[in-house]
């Protein structure tokens, strides 16, 4: 899957990267930090721009983002009635957290971005429900986005011909910390339901 | 029957235990490819100029276009080897060449290495 994708990037350059930069950070999944990581190579092996990755992968990002969050906020609660969540929306459970997210929201939307990148979407989807300031979340993500644009095409771009070892390492560290995330909130939950 | 309590407990044991059982997997995984990168060293060399070694990294999902230019290959040089007609040339990946072609992928993969590696040792000595 991810060779059809590296594929598509060698021939269709800065557009296949904006391509899947924008679709990654707008809802599906797509290997977005392996596209930037190995875009950061092909600029180091000067098949690419180094300056233009950056720029399309930073604009793919922010742009896919920004028509998330207005699209969660303008459609959201009705997709979510549509597939037959509506339930989800009212229960108390999803009410305490989307108080939670409200709360921590500064944090949730700036590490998704770079951090635990799988957080991305759901972060995305949970902003434009709690209908949050549009310009905190915009002006908060885009620096997120820069980061992570940043720290992987230049991970990419530093390692060169080794960025496939890095991206299964980068992979599976960020599947375990998410994991890790998980288990911290659902203890957290837990001990305090019990307190 | 279970009661209450113990129906709880069953709930929060099946949410709980699949997570850390994958939290276990990609910790395996994890450790396997940092064990991986430490024995072959690849992230402490110096790979910044492709040289005669790294043809060995050739892959199907790789474009002639891409090959000619980490390898610095004049264009006609893998399109005569080949005699590709294909008006793609070069933005045609290995393996589209190869379906399109019906022709076996790991014997193409490996006249393809050899042709780059005998280009690079020509061009080497002169």
């Amino acid at each position: 899957m991810l060779q059809a994708f590296l594929s598509f990037l060698l021939l269709y350059k800065y557009s296949a990267l904006f391509l899947i930069t924008f679709f990654a950070s707008f809802a599906f999944p797509l290997p977005s930090s392996a596209a930037l990581l190995a875009a950061g190579a092909f600029a180091a092996q000067g098949y690419l721009d180094p300056f233009y990755v950056v720029l399309v992968g930073f604009i793919g990002c922010i742009l896919g983002d920004t028509v998330g969050f207005f699209v969660t906020v303008k459609w959201g609660t009705w997709l979510f009635d549509r597939i037959g969540l509506k339930k989800v929306l009212q229960s108390k459970r999803f009410q305490a957290l989307e108080r939670y997210f409200l709360k921590h929201s500064f944090s949730a939307i700036f590490y998704s971005r770079f951090f635990i990148t799988n957080l991305g979407v759901p972060v995305n989807i949970l902003a434009g429900l709690s209908k949050i300031s549009y310009k905190k979340f915009l002006f908060v993500g885009y620096v997120g986005e820069l980061i992570y644009v940043l720290l992987y095409a230049g991970l990419g771009y530093s390692v060169d011909g080794a960025w496939q070892y890095l991206s299964s390492i980068l992979q599976n560290a960020v599947a375990l910390l998410l994991l890790i995330v998980l288990i911290a909130l659902l203890m957290k939950f837990y001990f305090s339901r019990r307190r | 029957m279970l009661n209450p309590s113990q129906n709880k407990t069953l709930r929060e044991l099946i949410i709980i235990l699949p997570i850390v059982g994958l939290s276990i997997i990609f910790l395996v995984l994890l450790v396997k490819d940092v064990q991986t990168v430490h024995r072959t060293g690849v992230l402490r060399r110096n790979i910044r100029t492709v040289t005669i070694l790294d043809v060995g990294n050739i892959q199907s999902w790789m474009t002639f276009h891409y090959i000619n230019t980490i390898f610095n290959i004049p264009e006609v040089y893998l399109k005569d080897f080949y005699q590709i007609a294909d008006s793609r040339y070069p933005n045609l990946t290995i393996k589209r060449y190869v379906k399109d072609n019906k022709l076996n992928e790991l014997e193409v993969l490996a006249t393809l290495k050899q042709s780059v590696r005998d280009y690079l040792t020509k061009n080497k000595s002169n």
